[in-house]
């Protein structure tokens, strides 16, 4: 029960994470004048949520082979993966906050789109930090036999760095949000005065 | 390999990691709530901008409701387990949910307010932003 619960409130937020994107990216290709089709974005991140949600059910329903029998999600490298997976959508959101922030700071000038492709470039990290912890990991506890909760510990290490990083780019989208309303009050406050 | 076998044996036996995971958790997740938090309020602040250049009323329930989201949050200093997952999923999931709401349906509104800025703004092309430095 506890781990349904737990799966369906990261869905959840992958899922929320996914709908932000979505209006960011439409947000920056609208107010840029750019008219990219949104589809494939679209049918791309339905793929990752059919693929997270795939995974989850799987975890729960007992398909997925695991190393040790656990009753919560920290062992397991599904959980791992989809919190991974929500790394990489927080940095798509920080690409396209920033450009829609310096859309409206350079007037009159676009910058060049680069949104996806630090997107793409981060996704790509997070996914090579994961592959690069837990390849080497899954070698060391089958080689030495590590118990439940000496595995549990590795994986509970992978997830602070993690949510760390969870914490560097909220922080950083807040700053994205907070200049961004103080740009646009300033300018209220000038319009009003002139 | 050594090296990384090594410092998985570290993380997985050492005495202390127990401790010092659960405070990490404790803290990361209550800072993640925090700012998480705080995004959503300047997110509504911005949207609020947007409303009131279109004659729409102000944002006032969405407020409180963070406020309180915001002063639940150290009640997480004093959970651990399974409890901090669901406590942590309402404190953060409320917010959340506040956010892909106000963030589909003000979205439109602020991409209008944004445009109206960046037209009334001369077209010599300059930066005019008065925050530049970012």
């Amino acid at each position: 029960m506890y781990r349904a619960f737990s799966y369906g409130m990261v869905l959840f937020w992958v899922l929320v994470q996914q709908t932000c994107l979505f209006c960011a990216r439409w947000a920056c290709d609208d107010l840029s004048g750019e008219k990219k089709p949104l589809a494939p974005f679209c049918a791309a991140q339905a793929l990752l949520f059919l693929i997270v949600s795939t995974l989850a059910v799987g975890d729960i329903a007992d398909w997925i082979p695991r190393l040790h029998e656990h009753a919560n999600n920290s062992p397991s490298m599904v959980w791992q993966f989809i919190c991974t997976v929500m790394l990489a959508l927080d940095g798509g959101l920080i690409a396209y906050a920033w450009r829609f922030y310096r859309l409206h700071a350079l007037k009159g000038k676009h910058p060049k789109d680069t949104a996806l492709t630090l997107f793409v470039a981060w996704a790509t990290i997070c996914l090579l930090l994961y592959g690069a912890y837990f390849i080497p990991a899954l070698s060391t506890a089958v080689r030495h036999s590590l118990t439940l909760w000496e595995w549990e510990y590795i994986c509970l290490f992978y997830f602070r760095i993690v949510n760390t990083c969870y914490l560097v780019l909220e922080g950083a989208m807040g700053l994205v949000a907070f200049s961004l309303w103080r740009n646009l009050r300033k300018e209220g406050a000038l319009d009003a005065r002139s | 390999m050594l090296v990384l076998d090594r410092f998985f044996l570290w993380v997985a036996r050492w005495e202390g990691i127990s401790g010092f995971l659960g405070s990490l958790e404790v803290w990361t997740n209550m800072l993640c709530s925090a700012t998480d938090i705080l995004f959503v309020f300047w997110f509504l602040r911005i949207a609020d901008i947007a409303r009131s250049e279109q004659g729409r009323g102000a944002i006032r329930l969405r407020y409180p409701v963070l406020a309180v989201c915001l002063l639940l949050t150290p009640a997480l200093l004093f959970l651990e387990g399974p409890a901090l997952m669901v406590w942590t999923s309402l404190i953060l999931g409320v917010p959340y949910l506040l956010l892909a709401g106000s963030v589909f349906f003000e979205i439109p509104g602020i991409v209008k307010l944004v445009r109206r800025r960046i037209q009334k703004a001369p077209s010599s092309g300059k930066i005019s932003a008065p925050d530049e430095a970012l």
